[in-house]
C-alpha cells in the first residue's frame, strides 16, 4: 500500500512530492526512498520494489543535479531555498542507492563546512546560528561524503558545541546555546554525537582518533556499518566504547518527561505529542541503546535507564535513521554486495 | 517606530473564499486527488480545503497563469501555507501577469506597477507570516520577490533602495520582537544585509545587534548576529588583530555581567581561536595571555556572588580553551587538570568528554 502511494507521488522528472501533483521536494523524497527502503527490505525483496527503484534511479539523479547551487549547495526544490538539509536528504538517497557522483558532491563539503560557525555547530546557512537540526545534516552529510575529517571541518570545535547541547539538569539536549531542550534533539544533537564518536577509540594508550573509510562502527553490533562496497571495509580501527555525552541522562529525560502518558512522545512536558517528536525522540532512544558499549567504563555491564526489556528500541542508522536491517538490503541491492 | 501586527494587517490583500469559486471558474471542471486505491495516512482535509484544491488541480493541469489563476493560489496558500507548490505556481502567475501587461519591459512606469504587485504579495506574505513565523515558504517567498524589487535589475542592483531595505529590516524586528530567537527571521535578516552590502546598513546593524544583547545578554542568536556583521559577512575574512581585541573585550565585558552566560564565552573564543589561525603568533600569544589573565579576574564577580568559581563551567570552559591556545607545558597541565575538574566535579553531565579532553590535553602537554 505504502508502494502505491509513493506512486502517486513520483514525478517523471525526478523525485517525489509531498502529495499528488505537487512538485518534487528534497524533505519528501528522502521520505519516500526511506520508506521504500523499509519495504525493500522485506525478505526476499519483491521484484516490484526493486525494480521500480531501479527505474526511478536515473531520473532522480538528473533532478538532484538541477538542484546544485554554483556554492556547492542545493535547493529544497524548484524556486526554494537553499539549506544544509537538502544536501543531507539528497546525500542519503543517493548513498542508498549508488548513484553518488563526483560531479554531483563537486563543492559540496565545502558548502557544509561553509556553514561550521565559530560556535562549532552548524548552521542552515553560511554565518547563520549554529542549531542542532542542521548541525545533524551536516555532520550526517560529511560522514556521507567521507569528508567528515580535520582538514574539512573543525571537529574539536563541533565536539564540544555537541557535548554542551545536553542540559545539565534535564538530560535532554538543546538545539542552540541558551535555549531549552527537546526530545527531537536527542536524535539530531544525540545522532551527530554518535557519528562523531565513532571516530574515537579508548585502548590502554589512552583515546586516539580513527580515520573511517566510508564507514561507521556500530559497537552492539559489533560492525562496521559500510555504505561502501565491502571491499574498503578493509582496515579498521578497533572499535570505539564511547559516546560522548551522558546516554544515561538522555534517556531519562526521553523516558520520563517526553513520554505523554496517553502514548506517543512530545517536544517536553506541557507540549502536545505529534509524529514527528515521537520518531525523534525514539530515534534517539535508539542511539543511546545501541551506540556505546554495553559495559561502561568500569567493564561493569550498563543498567541503563529504563527497563531492560520494555524500554528497549531496534537499532537505528544514525545516518539514514532507518533500522540498520532495513538499509542493508536495499545496499546490498546497488552496491552489489554479498 | 513600535510596530506591532496591526500595522502589517492593515489592509492585507483580500482573498476570494470557497463560495466565490464556481462563479470564478465557470468553465473549470475541479480535478479530484488521486491517492491512489488503498491510501496510506490520508489527510482528513476540511470540505472547503477539498473544493478549493480540486479547482486549484484542474488549473495546475491547465497551466493557466492569470489573474484568477493568481486569487486561487492565494486562498489556496491560506489554507495550506506549507504548499510549496502553490507558492510556486503563485510566483509563476506574478511573473506572466506582469509579462502581459504588454508594456515595454524597461519603462519606469512598467516597473513601478511591477514592483507594486510585488508589494502586494509582501503584504499577503506579512498577513499569512503572523500566525506562521516559522513556516520556511512564506519567507522564501519575500526573499523571491525582494530579489526582484530590490535586486532585480541592472538599476535597482547599483542603486539599492536604502529606504526599502530599511523597511524590510523593519519588519524583520518585529518578527524579532515576538521571538527573538527565530531562526528564519535571522537568516532572512543576514540575506538581505549581505547582498545589498552598503556600508551605512551594515553600520546601523552593529548597533541594532548591540541593542539586542543588552536588552537580552542570553540571546545567542544576537550574539551569532554580531560575529556575521563584524566579519561583513564574509566568510574568509578574519578581523585584523586590534578589531579582535575589540570584540575580546566586549565579549569579556558580557561575560561580566554573568559569568555563566554561555554565549558571551564562546564568542571570545571564536575570536580568539580566529586569530590564532591568521594572525602573527606572537602578537596572538600576547592577546591570549590577556584575556586569560582577565578571565582569572572575573573569579571575583563569582566570589562576591558568594559561588564557587570553579563550579562555574562556562567561565572555566572557557578558560580551558584559552590555556589550549597558549599551547606551552604548563598551560597544558593545568587545562587537564582542570578539564578533570569539570568531568568529575563540576559539569558531570560532560563527563565523558572531559575526561577525553583531558587525557587529549596531558598528551599534548608531555609533547611539548
Amino acid at each position: 500500500t505504502t508502494t502505491t502511494t509513493t506512486t502517486t507521488i513520483t514525478i517523471p522528472a525526478g523525485g517525489f512530492g509531498g502529495g499528488p501533483g505537487q512538485l518534487a521536494h528534497c524533505a519528501t523524497s528522502y521520505a519516500a526512498i526511506l520508506a521504500l527502503s523499509i519495504i525493500a527490505s522485506v525478505s526476499p525483496m519483491p521484484n516490484s520494489v526493486s525494480d521500480y527503484l531501479t527505474q526511478i534511479r536515473q531520473p532522480l539523479y538528473a533532478w538532484y543535479l538541477s538542484l546544485q547551487q554554483p556554492d556547492g549547495g542545493f535547493r529544497m526544490h524548484h524556486d526554494g531555498e537553499v539549506d544544509v538539509r537538502a544536501t543531507y536528504t539528497m546525500l542519503a538517497v543517493t548513498s542508498l542507492l549508488n548513484i553518488t557522483t563526483p560531479q554531483l558532491t563537486q563543492h559540496a563539503a565545502s558548502y557544509i563546512a561553509s556553514c561550521q560557525t565559530y560556535e562549532g555547530g552548524f548552521g542552515g546557512e553560511p554565518f547563520s546560528e549554529a542549531h542542532g537540526g542542521y548541525a545533524f545534516c551536516a555532520v550526517a552529510a560529511l560522514q556521507l561524503l567521507n569528508s567528515l575529517k580535520d582538514a574539512v571541518v573543525d571537529i574539536e570545535n563541533l565536539r564540544g558545541w555537541l557535548a554542551r547541547r545536553q542540559m545539565s539538569f534535564e538530560g535532554g539536549f538543546a538545539g542552540r546555546s541558551n535555549k531549552l531542550a527537546d526530545g527531537c534533539y536527542s536524535f539530531w544533537q544525540g545522532g551527530a554525537m554518535a557519528i562523531l564518536s565513532a571516530r574515537y577509540s579508548t585502548t590502554d594508550d589512552g583515546p586516539r582518533t580513527s580515520s573511517t573509510t566510508g564507514c561507521l562502527y556500530h559497537p552492539h553490533q559489533d560492525c562496521w556499518l559500510s555504505i561502501l562496497p565491502s571491499s574498503q571495509s578493509a582496515q579498521l580501527p578497533p572499535p570505539p566504547k564511547l559516546l560522548l555525552f551522558d546516554e544515561k541522562m538522555l534517556q531519562r529525560f526521553i523516558l520520563l518527561c517526553a513520554q505523554d502518558p496517553n502514548g506517543g512522545l512530545r517536544d517536553k512536558p506541557s507540549k502536545p505529542r505529534d509524529f514527528y517528536h515521537s520518531c525523534y525522540n525514539l530515534s534517539g532512544l535508539s542511539v543511546t541503546q545501541h551506540y556505546c558499549s554495553s559495559k561502561n567504563e568500569n567493564n561493569d555491564d550498563d543498567d541503563s535507564f529504563g527497563h531492560a526489556i520494555f524500554s528497549r528500541v531496534a537499532a537505528t542508522h544514525p545516518l539514514f535513521n532507518i533500522r540498520i536491517d532495513r538499509a542493508t538490503p536495499i545496499l546490498q541491492q546497488f552496491y552489489n554486495l554479498e | 517606530a513600535n510596530l506591532t501586527m496591526a500595522d502589517y494587517d492593515l489592509d492585507p490583500p483580500p482573498i476570494i473564499s470557497v463560495s466565490d469559486l464556481p462563479g470564478l471558474f465557470p468553465d473549470i471542471k475541479p480535478i479530484e486527488q488521486n491517492d491512489g486505491p488503498n491510501p496510506v495516512c490520508a489527510i482528513a482535509y476540511s470540505a472547503q480545503f477539498i473544493v478549493a484544491y480540486n479547482y486549484l488541480r484542474a488549473i495546475l493541469a491547465k497551466d493557466e497563469r492569470s489573474e484568477r489563476a493568481l486569487q486561487l493560489t492565494a486562498l489556496c496558500v491560506k489554507l495550506n501555507p506549507a504548499n510549496y507548490t502553490v507558492w510556486h505556481f503563485r510566483r509563476q502567475c506574478l511573473e506572466e501577469l506582469y509579462k502581459n501587461n504588454g508594456c515595454n519591459r524597461h519603462d519606469g512606469e512598467d516597473d513601478d506597477s511591477h514592483k507594486k504587485m510585488l508589494e502586494l504579495d509582501l503584504q499577503l506574505a506579512a498577513s499569512l507570516g503572523g500566525d506562521n513565523p516559522k513556516n520556511y515558504q512564506i519567507w522564501y517567498h519575500r526573499r523571491a520577490l525582494l530579489q526582484m524589487i530590490l535586486f532585480g535589475s541592472n538599476e535597482s542592483i547599483n542603486n539599492i533602495s536604502l529606504d526599502r531595505v530599511r523597511q524590510e529590516l523593519a519588519y524583520i524586528s518585529f518578527v524579532l520582537g515576538n521571538d527573538g530567537k527565530n531562526y528564519h527571521a535571522w537568516s532572512h535578516r543576514q540575506w538581505i544585509i549581505k547582498t545589498s552590502n552598503r556600508d551605512e546598513l551594515w553600520n546601523d546593524e552593529f548597533d541594532f545587534g548591540e541593542q539586542l544583547i543588552q536588552t537580552d545578554p542570553r540571546n545567542n542568536s544576537a550574539w551569532n548576529h554580531r560575529w556575521f556583521i563584524s566579519h561583513r559577512g564574509q566568510q574568509q575574512s578574519s578581523l585584523s588583530l586590534n578589531d579582535a581585541r575589540t570584540e575580546a573585550q566586549y565579549a569579556l565585558d558580557g561575560a561580566a555581567l554573568d559569568p555563566y552566560n554561555e554565549s558571551p564565552w564562546r564568542y571570545l573564543i571564536g575570536i580568539l581561536k580566529e586569530q590564532r589561525k591568521s594572525n602573527d603568533s606572537a602578537l596572538v600569544q600576547l592577546l591570549v595571555d590577556d584575556f586569560e589573565t582577565k578571565t582569572i579576574g572575573l573569579r571575583s564577580v563569582l566570589e562576591n556572588a558568594g559561588r564557587d568559581p570553579d563550579a562555574c563551567s562556562s567561565m572555566i570552559s572557557a578558560r580551558i580553551d584559552m590555556l589550549e591556545l597558549k599551547g606551552d607545558f604548563d598551560s597544558l597541565k593545568l587545562a587537564s587538570i582542570l578539564a578533570n575538574g569539570l568531568g568529575i566535579k563540576h559539569d558531570t553531565i560532560r563527563k565523558k568528554y572531559w575526561l577525553l579532553r583531558e587525557k587529549e590535553l596531558a598528551t599534548k602537554a608531555t609533547a611539548c
